[in-house]
């Protein structure tokens, strides 16, 4: 056998050694560099909107009275009595707490998350907003104001859950690092309370309000897909294009019975 | 060495052998040589072989035990073969087995909502989880066993396993617990309001009790807390503090770990174990002390609370169908006094709901039977009851009629209360037969519910000379057992819990004529006893 030079082996090792650490893989910078009209710093700057309304046709099913009795602190704030919350159907004809998010058409990026947390509050025995949309990642601060017990108790799937007791006036917050449409949200304590947040990945998200309109603004130009869900009616999709800086409106219907 | 000199003498070596001689023998150096290699090569083999034996337990470690056999084994047929839960025995268990693939875990050492630790896993598997069927696999299963199938369970079921490390809740050591710490535990349980769904006296008898599902949407109950032997997860002091520290996921008990300190759990923890009441133990007779004079009349009256109580535990009635997996009543407590008439037997028990109302006919008619729940009694609502059962007569030696409502030939005198219509008399032969109504019933009840707890009272003659009525006799081990229904969980007729036979002892009160014969007999032979020792030494 051919005898190799003692110095061959070390020199081998610190080759392959070098070889393996010296490269490294490069690493992808944070959001906000590339692409036309992406945001910085935490806030949608394309100048692009989509904003409409979404209208209710038919019957709605009558809203069903709540038992309060069990909290009578609850009970006193609703003198002309509890009802579920279910179908929300505005004076105008609208449909209020139908969650709105673009589904498809965003460049792949990381959309900064905003520092500014959302408010889920829990007021007279419900949840205050009935629907939450918020950003995969972004606070949620979870508010008792009616300083008796509740449990924050949320039941999504692609996120873990969790469960915090909260006897008193206080403020927990939490955050939800995956997408999900939607986390139903519920408080044992109190049976007839339920929410429902919904998290998508980017800013891009709206729900309708008391006069059945929204409004999705800082987007770049694209083509989109939006999705609207409703808890009981389900959802629905419209595709929008948007110019650079232009607004779009668009309309969602839904049927009653 | 040497054979020594004829005249030494003998020094101990009375054969005269040399052992020595062996080695002096003329054999060839090279056998020699290799007699002492083979001695020594079996001398290592033994010594290796024998520090090998107690290496054989960790080899099985480094063999490759298949989690997955294990599981098979013995796992899936509650857990699934997709750990669901959703085994061919889930649909008779309740609580339901663990679905794995939803990743909620009850009894560990993380944060709400947070997967377990490997070891939090490692420990359920081997305590078992008390008043489940989740067996205690420590002793039957090995070490390397539980490991193997913790860790396939693990990796192939549960969402997020190995994906992040869950934030950890740090238990401290549990304090002694003192009077003040209760004080303070029964405090923070009126402020925190537990009494929500716990009950004001932790019977589970709370405004929200009979809304909780868990997350499988199943109604579930809150823990009865008077009920130590039921928590799942264990009742010591330190468990119960975890309990409040990380919740119980997958149910609706909230983790507080963010409301109150750690002092302050604990303190919570040492008013929840105050509140344990009524724990069965091996005692088995109910002895009923003897009153000269008027028996209590009423639950409330306070010579109850000198009685020593007895409890014993309830359990589904399986025997004919349907079979009842889940009884709502699980321990009852007597306690008995009797007067030179009567016997007063006062039973406890906890009930979360007041079930008053049957729908069953109003009035009791002689000879009907109390068995057919679909001809009888209807599809309910179903009223709450208590039964107490004797032999229909004392039976010679050890021949008892069959502990559930007897049998043909050895009848049964049941005592049985319903909160619709009251107590009665019956007499059985048997669950297929039921209970039929006596023409005449001797025994009177009176009752009260509060705040999850029934207390009724039975009043019966000792003896009230109806051949069918037991005849109660101090100073006898009288057979005697208890049933109960539950009106909500859908009891009634066969649909029970019950007990098997303990005993009721009359005790007899020593009478002083017999206490001053006794000290007669025992100055007599004291006094016959120093005659004879004066006579002996004579």
């Amino acid at each position: 056998m051919k005898t190799l030079r003692w110095y061959w082996l070390p020199a081998l090792i610190l080759t392959v050694v070098l070889a393996a650490c010296g490269g490294g893989g490069e690493q992808s910078p944070a959001g906000g560099e590339e692409g036309p009209g992406a945001p910085t710093g935490g806030q949608p700057t394309g100048g692009g909107t989509i904003s409409g309304v979404v209208n209710f046709t038919g019957t709605a099913p009558d809203p069903e009275p709540i038992l309060m009795d069990a909290e009578p602190v609850c009970q006193e704030r609703y003198p002309d009595g509890a009802f579920t919350e279910t179908v929300e159907v505005n004076d105008n004809g609208t449909l209020q707490n139908v969650f709105l998010y673009v589904k498809e058409g965003l460049v792949d990026q990381e959309w900064p998350v905003s520092s500014d947390p959302v408010l889920l509050d829990q007021k007279g025995c419900r949840y205050g907003p009935h629907v939450l949309g918020v950003q995969a990642g972004q606070d949620i601060v979870i508010r008792n104001s009616d300083g008796i017990l509740h449990n924050i108790h949320p039941k999504p799937i692609n996120n873990r859950s969790f469960n915090l007791g909260q006897p008193v006036e206080m403020e927990t917050t939490r955050a939800f690092p995956n997408s999900e449409i939607m986390i139903p949200v519920i408080c044992d304590v109190h049976d007839w309370m339920q929410g429902y947040i919904g998290v998508v990945d980017h800013p891009f998200f709206a729900v309708s309000g008391s006069d059945g309109s929204f409004e999705i603004s800082g987007l770049p130009a694209g083509e989109y897909v939006i999705e609207a869900w409703h808890e009981l009616y389900g959802t629905q999709t419209l595709s929008v294009s948007i110019p650079e800086g232009g607004t779009e409106q668009i309309e969602f219907t839904y049927e009653g019975a | 060495m040497d054979s020594g000199k004829p005249d030494e003498p003998l020094t101990g070596n009375l054969t005269g052998a040399d052992p020595g001689r062996w080695f002096r023998l003329r054999l060839a150096w090279w056998s020699k040589a290799w007699a002492l290699v083979l001695v020594l090569v079996i001398a290592l083999f033994s010594a290796l072989s024998l520090s090998a034996q107690g290496e054989v337990l960790s080899v099985s470690a480094q063999v490759d035990i298949d989690g997955e056999v294990v599981y098979q084994q013995r796992c899936a047929f509650c857990h699934g073969d997709q750990g669901d839960g959703n085994g061919p025995v889930a649909r008779y268990l309740n609580p339901r087995p663990r679905d794995f693939t939803a990743g909620q875990f009850k009894f560990r050492t993380t944060a709400s909502g947070e997967l377990p630790l490997r070891q939090d896993v490692i420990d359920i598997v081997k305590s078992g989880v008390r008043s489940t069927a989740m067996p205690r696999w420590d002793g039957v299963l090995s070490d390397a066993e539980i490991e193997a199938v913790v860790d396939y369970v693990t990796q192939s079921f549960v969402p997020f396993w190995g994906t992040y490390d869950p934030p950890v809740i740090e238990i401290p050591n549990p304090p002694r617990v003192t009077n003040s710490m209760i004080e303070q535990g029964e405090q923070l349980y009126q402020e925190l309001q537990c009494w929500k769904c716990h009950g004001d006296t932790g019977r589970a008898d709370g405004g929200s009790a009979l809304t909780l599902t868990d997350d499988s949407n199943q109604p579930i109950r809150p823990a009865d807390l008077t009920k130590a032997w039921r928590y799942k997860g264990g009742s010591d002091l330190v468990d119960i503090y975890t309990r409040f520290s990380t919740g119980l996921d997958g149910s609706p008990m909230p983790s507080f770990y963010d409301v109150i300190g750690d002092d302050e759990r604990y303190a919570l923890a040492a008013y929840v174990q105050s509140l344990h009441s009524g724990e069965p133990t091996d005692k088995s007779v109910v002895v009923a002390e003897f009153v000269d004079g008027e028996l209590p009349g009423a639950v409330d009256d306070t010579r109850w609370e000198t009685v020593e109580p007895t409890s014993f535990y309830l359990t589904g009635q399986v025997i004919v169908g349907p079979r009842w997996q889940t009884p709502g009543v699980d321990a009852v407590t007597a306690r008995a006094l009797y007067n030179p008439t009567d016997l007063a037997i006062l039973i406890e028990w906890n009930d979360a709901t007041q079930d008053a109302t049957s729908g069953g006919p109003e009035q009791e008619q002689v000879g009907q039977t109390y068995i057919d729940l679909e001809t009888f009694l209807g599809a309910g609502p179903y009223a709450d009851g208590l039964a107490v059962q004797f032999p229909a007569s004392m039976p010679e030696g050890v021949d008892k009629p069959y502990f559930a409502w007897g049998q043909p030939g050895k009848p049964v005198n049941v005592w049985l209360w319903r909160a619709a219509e009251g107590a009665q008399e019956f007499n059985g032969t048997g669950l297929q037969g039921g209970l039929t109504a006596q023409a005449e019933s001797n025994v009177e009840a009176q009752f009260d519910y509060a705040e999850g707890h029934y207390r009724l009272l039975l009043i019966r003659s000792l003896n009230t000379g109806d051949p069918e009525d037991i005849e109660l006799r101090p100073g006898e081990f009288i057979p005697i057992a208890f049933q109960a229904w539950e009106g909500s969980n859908g009891e009634a007729g066969t649909r029970m819990a019950l007990s098997s036979w303990y005993s009721l002892l009359l005790e007899e009160s020593t009478s002083t004529s017999a206490v001053l014969y006794a000290a007669l007999a025992a100055v007599v032979v004291v006094a016959g006893e120093v005659v004879l020792m004066r006579r002996l030494r004579s």
